[in-house]
């Protein structure tokens, strides 16, 4: 037997031990669930003849274990396959297209008759996927099994060949269903649930989830102050003018427990820089104040450049109240 | 009364065939996992192989999407988007990369298999990984609803990744011995080919999946479709370890 066909043959009976597992598992529930002896017509008698016989027409381990179930209920059921394992036939269709039996086996053969003909003429696969799922069996796969089974071991690539044509089957249904089961909780912590446009998904606390990164925006948790992170180090922002000047939003700060900031470098802060059209002086704003700048020395000192200043209104710089001058000592600052 | 009841059977046929034609691309996955020898031996024998990769493609594409988009959501719905695009983009460009090698490597070896053979055991490989990677998914929206550590859900992603992608590799290995051994007197090669071709063929996939990131998005940046290049995907799993462990912090 080529190494190919011994796989075929163990794929084939391993399939074949769990339908019969399933089977027994299926009897014993019924019989435990109805505490009453099942009648000889029952679905599980017709399916007792060919449990009762193995790949080649032997009898099974398993059958007298499923004959203790109900055992007036099964007395056709060994004979008949005793009877059609002689015969070498090891499936139902065999069996009913076996030629007449001799005499002295023909009693034997009648009850194999009246154990098939008790059947219906659908097959399972024909059968509504529910009642397949009661049974507790799979209802694609039960045409492979039986498929390779009728076909028996000679068969070879053949027998399993429709396991591979486009059948609805039990793990196949299964996928389908995780996969849109999957899409639809995708979809559900997806759904922003606030005006800001929280998702569940996003909805965990994220200050311990942070990146460090250029322009990550951080506040401490009981400090005001607000940071960005800029080229290894992080910059406070000075005013709220100086935070909306660089277009970020309340939405771009992230609360950090206290004390994070200590393990970073700060660098210089960030100011924005205000002047007014018919006024040659420039201030700094710092929070709510404004500080007038004294000189270009002073300017160029503190590390600002002509780019950071913006034009405003005269009446905007003067709304602002005064703060201490850069450098100290000079004041009073003059107003625009 | 007639016409309407022709009418219903034919709606009736065509839904149906259309179930079927759905059905049948999940049934190959069946047949994949539960019939493997089967299926590898039609592969050798190339029959049905252009449905074979059709079923394959869509269903893996499908599935990887799905994973995609769960990696993506833990940080915006534009992320879980870019993801579920990029991610089977990921494995099939991977693919179209490392399949000429793969064939030509083991025409050089003796083998008689086709391109379209080749392609559709690696295509079986992958499959296995975005079913693998599907059955994970549930496990992934656990973590990514109840845990807020940026870096251990890269890394359970990572870990993911690893499983499924070593196992989608063992079918591929199994296969290659079923479709293109035979028993030939250069089998013993061939096999350490299809190792050495797994070997790239990781590599290949991690600098893709470096290449293409952000999967799963930083929660401290606006989304980014793709992120500039630098660093490697190596250095950075040991850093997202050494920033869990308390030893660095990835910047």
């Amino acid at each position: 037997m080529r190494e190919s066909e011994r796989h075929r043959v163990d794929e084939m009976l391993d399939l074949l031990a769990e339908e019969v597992a399933d089977r027994l598992r299926t009897k014993f529930w019924l019989y435990s669930a109805r505490e009453v002896d099942l009648p000889a017509d029952s679905t599980t008698e017709r399916e007792r003849p060919d449990e009762s016989l193995g790949e080649a027409g032997e009898p099974r381990a398993a059958a007298p274990e499923a004959g203790s179930g109900a055992p007036e209920a099964g007395s056709a059921g060994p004979e008949a396959g005793s009877a059609a394992a002689e015969a070498g036939y090891s499936t139902r269709e065999e069996r009913r297209a076996a030629p007449a039996a001799p005499e002295a086996d023909r009693e034997v053969s009648i009850e194999v008759g009246r154990a098939l003909d008790a059947e219906p003429e659908k097959e399972p696969e024909t059968e509504p996927e529910e009642a397949e799922s009661e049974r507790g069996l799979e209802p694609g796969l039960e045409p492979g099994p039986e498929a390779s089974l009728e076909a028996g071991p000679e068969a070879g690539p053949q027998a399993e060949a429709p396991s591979s044509s486009p059948v609805p089957s039990h793990t196949a249904r299964l996928l389908g269903r995780l996969a849109l089961g999957l899409l639809v909780a995708l979809v559900l912590i997806n759904i922003p649930f606030n005006r800001h446009g929280t998702t569940l998904a996003t909805a965990m606390p994220d200050n311990r989830a942070l990146v460090i990164r250029n322009g990550l925006v951080v506040k401490e948790e009981d400090d005001p102050e607000i940071y960005v992170f800029e080229n290894g180090e992080f910059r406070w922002i000075s005013s709220l003018d100086a935070f909306q000047a660089r277009g970020y939003t309340w939405e771009d700060v992230h609360i950090v427990e206290d004390g994070f900031l200590e393990d970073y470098a700060m660098g210089p802060p960030i100011h924005v820089l205000v002047k007014c059209n018919g006024s040659p002086h420039i201030y700094r704003v710092e929070g709510e104040k404004k500080r007038w700048i004294v000189d270009i020395e002073a300017f160029e000192a503190a590390g600002h450049v002509w780019e950071d200043v913006q034009f405003v209104s005269c009446a905007t710089i003067r709304s602002l109240p005064n703060g201490e001058t850069i450098p100290p000592g000079n004041g009073p600052a003059p107003e625009p | 009364m007639m016409g309407e009841a022709g009418r219903l059977t034919r709606e009736s046929d065509i839904e149906g065939k259309e179930r079927a034609r759905q059905m049948g691309n999940l049934s190959v996955i069946e047949t994949i996992l539960r019939s493997r020898q089967t299926f590898f031996e039609e592969i050798r024998e190339g029959k049905g192989v252009g449905e074979k990769m059709r079923a394959m493609l869509v269903s893996s594409v499908a599935f990887f999407a799905l994973y995609g988009a769960v990696m993506g959501s833990s940080h915006s719905l534009l992320q879980a988007l870019s993801s579920a695009a990029k991610l089977p983009l990921l494995f099939l460009t991977t693919l179209v990369v490392c399949a000429p090698t793969l064939y030509f490597f083991n025409l050089n070896f003796g083998s008689n298999q086709s391109l379209s053979q080749n392609v559709t055991l690696m295509l079986t490989s992958i499959t296995v990984t975005s079913v693998l990677l599907l059955s994970f998914a549930p496990v992934v929206t656990f973590f990514l609803l109840t845990t807020n550590q940026y870096q251990f859900f890269k890394l359970l992603n990572v870990g993911v990744f690893t499983i499924s992608g070593l196992i989608g590799v063992t079918f591929l290995s199994r296969g290659m011995q079923i479709v293109s051994y035979g028993g030939g007197e250069r089998a013993g090669t061939r096999r350490t080919v299809v190792w050495l071709w797994i070997i790239l063929y990781a590599f290949v996939g991690s600098q893709m999946a470096w290449t293409l990131r952000p999967f799963v998005g930083a929660p401290g940046l606006p989304f980014e479709l793709f992120r500039q290049l630098g660093g490697n995907f190596y250095a950075n799993v040991l850093a997202s370890f050494g920033e869990i462990l308390g030893f660095v912090t990835v910047r």
